[in-house]
């Protein structure tokens, strides 16, 4: 099933939160790597 | 972390007329795409400004397209021909536009919108149709993109509704 697919049985709200968690992770990721490349 | 749907909540609360647009829209809508700031179409009239205003007061708003970054500091007769505000606050970004490229103005959007239900209340979103015309008449790469995601959840839903 694709992501849309996975999207569509969500409510607008349920959409929402999903990316508010999917962003969250990305910033980490993206201060993380920041943090390597400062350290490296 | 940006907190944008606490950023919404507090909007809805505050009970500041708007109509989510953009990137967010899109992701109510099902695409998968990440975005990183609100972007809304609200009615330029001094009540509203001043709701919105007062309702994130305490994340510090600032004018964050004026290179000194001045907070701000609306009065009922200085939001008096506004048309734009680019804010960045505590939780993130907000643009406020009087109109949105494709579709109209606030009265328009508001027409071509459709009602959703947050924990704060019900909060408006631009309808999906409208959605595509605006990111078609924007034509960045990544209006591109979700304009493909928004025409194949459209086609999706079509064939759900046939």
């Amino acid at each position: 099933m694709s992501l849309i697919e996975v999207n569509l049985q969500r409510s607008p709200y349920e959409r929402i939160l999903a990316h508010q968690r999917a962003l969250a992770m990305a910033l980490a990721l993206r201060a993380a790597v920041e943090r390597e490349r400062a350290g490296a | 972390v940006p907190e944008l749907d606490s950023l919404l909540d507090r909007l809805v609360r505050g009970r500041v007329e708007f109509v989510v647009v953009g990137g967010f829209a899109a992701v109510a809508h099902g695409v998968t795409l990440l975005t990183q700031d609100l972007d809304i179409c609200c009615a330029f009239v001094p009540e509203n400004l001043m709701r919105l205003q007062a309702a994130i007061a305490d994340l510090h708003p600032v004018h964050r397209m004026v290179p000194s970054r001045p907070p701000l500091a609306l009065t009922p007769e200085g939001g008096v021909g506004l048309q734009n505000l680019y804010l960045a606050t505590d939780w993130g970004q907000v643009d406020c536009l009087g109109s949105i490229q494709g579709v109209g103005g606030f009265e328009d959007v508001t027409a071509q919108s459709i009602s959703i239900r947050l924990p704060s209340g019900p909060c408006r979103v631009l309808g999906i149709d409208a959605l595509i015309r605006a990111k078609e008449a924007m034509g960045r790469d990544r209006d591109r993109e979700a304009v493909l995601q928004l025409l194949a959840i459209r086609e999706r839903l079509g064939r759900d509704a046939g």
